[in-house]
């Protein structure tokens, strides 16, 4: 199963009904919670598209279904596009998404995607 | 499928240095990033051996890499100085207390000294009061000149030789940006400075000037340190914000945008008849300062008077001359939109 987390400003400006993530990298690493917090939803969404085969999903049908379905405020302080905004760094199983071709990279089961906002916060 | 290192070590590669464009495995983007920082440190003489140097600590992830970059490097090579932790505790409930949390277990984790300085021993306001008293708007301006300040008291009264802050690439390209757009000169020539104050006040310098965001954020994240990272509750800076957002938009289309920006900062040249004003010292506290009065002491009188307007009236600005390439007009010009939000904002020179 993919696992999601939206870290710095975003959960923040998102509040905690979208994903409630510890605000530093210490508790980040140390805790499941994040990804359980977008593992149900994701998963959910994954079930109705088709078991399995929704493993098929690139990183940008990823970003719009988190833009539709988990940010319900604020959109664009995470997306910009199809991509995410400019300044937030994606994480895909602990690799810069800019070595795996961004948005037309495929998820695979078990892959754990992080974004990571660099916007603030000095 | 896996990309390997660039560097020919065998190794996965993990990222992308959006500087060179280089692919590599962390061992040498580690090595990479910490070298590049002795370079600068060295290039650029920013310390001499028994220097005591302050490290200006917000618990940020900038400052969290600097404080634990610099530790590592002056064991490395030598440096022979002390460092120590600094950090302003501006009094507000929920946001410093928090990332003070994390600054004190930096303490711990890299046994530094710590010393904070809070407004309230300092101005015998919190920042927390201030907003009750003069609202939301302007405030940012109270605590970035109150913020200033107490780095340097904080640093004398540690006997600091000098202040590192982790200002990074990006910082000093946005404040490019801003200064060029505000046509504030003074603050144009400074900005890009990689060391400040040498005439008098304690000199500031950016280690990280060259130091491109991305790459503290991976390597804080790749190393596991401990840091904090969230907004101000106090309103962010809209146009700053903005700046940021504009910087980000061209790195994204070109990465050297970055330290493009700053190299043109650096070579903007200003006429000889164009006045700069003069540093002097404030008659009240005796910090450095462009007028009788510094800044901060004319905002503390009328917050004790209980009229925070008079601290916030227009100032003049220096004339632009001469700085407007192409390229800095078509920034102006895709920045015109912004200057409607600056009205709100206040400038000083
Ligand atoms: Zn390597
Ligand atoms: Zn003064």
């Amino acid at each position: 199963m993919a696992c999601c987390a939206i870290s710095g400003s975003i959960q923040a400006q998102y509040n905690s009904k979208v994903i409630l993530l510890p605000f530093n990298f210490q508790c980040l690493n140390n805790s499941d919670s994040f990804c359980v917090m977008l593992w149900w939803p994701l998963q959910q969404a994954l079930n109705v598209t088709g078991n399995g085969q929704a493993y098929r999903w690139d990183m940008k049908k990823l970003i719009s279904w988190i833009k539709e379905n988990l940010l319900q405020e604020r959109p664009e302080l995470f997306v910009q596009g199809d991509s995410v905004r400019p300044g937030i760094l994606v994480l895909i199983n602990e690799s810069d998404w800019e070595l795996l071709g961004e948005l037309e990279y495929h998820l695979e089961e078990n892959d754990c995607i992080l974004f990571i906002s660099t916007l603030h916060g000095g | 499928m896996p990309v390997t290192c660039t560097n020919d070590c065998n190794r996965r590669a993990k990222l992308k240095r959006p500087k060179t464009a280089e692919k590599l495995c962390l061992e040498c983007f580690y090595q990479a990033f910490e070298d590049e920082i002795h370079r600068t440190i060295v290039n650029n003489k920013l310390f001499q051996p028994g220097e005591s140097v302050a490290v200006g600590a917000s618990g940020g992830k900038d400052s969290t890499v600097l404080a634990y970059v610099l530790k590592l490097l002056n064991e490395r090579h030598n440096y022979g100085i002390n460092l120590v932790l600094l950090s302003v505790d501006e009094g507000i409930t929920g946001y410093r207390d928090d990332s003070l949390e994390t600054v004190k277990r930096n303490q711990q984790q890299y046994q530094l000294p710590l010393k904070i300085v809070s407004y309230e021993e300092l101005y015998g306001w919190t920042m927390d009061a201030i907003v009750q008293k003069i609202g939301m708007k302007n405030n940012c301006t109270f605590c970035g000149v109150f913020r200033r300040q107490a780095l340097d008291r904080g640093a004398m009264l540690v006997k600091a030789d000098k202040i590192v802050t982790g200002h990074n690439a990006d910082d000093v390209a946005e404040t490019v940006l801003m200064n060029v757009l505000r046509g504030d000169i003074a603050r144009l020539r400074r900005c890009t400075a990689i060391m400040t104050g040498t005439e008098g006040a304690l000199p500031r310098c950016k280690p990280f000037k060259y130091t491109y965001e991305k790459e503290i954020v991976m390597y804080a994240y790749f190393k596991k340190l401990d840091y904090f990272s969230t907004e101000c509750v106090y309103s962010p800076n809209a146009y700053r914000g903005y700046a940021r957002a504009y910087l980000k938009d061209l790195e994204s289309i070109r990465p050297s945008s970055i330290v493009d920006i700053i190299h043109s900062g650096e070579r903007m040249s200003i006429k000889k008849e164009v006045k700069m004003p003069e540093q002097g010292t404030c008659s009240k506290c005796g910090y450095i300062s462009s007028q009788s009065i510094c800044k901060a002491c004319v905002m503390l009188e009328s917050l004790n008077r209980g009229l925070p307007k008079l601290a916030i009236g227009k100032t003049h600005k220096a004339k632009v001359v001469t700085i407007c390439s192409n390229a800095f007009q078509r920034i102006i010009y895709r920045f015109k939109i912004f200057h409607e939000l600056e009205r709100d904002e206040i400038k000083f020179v």
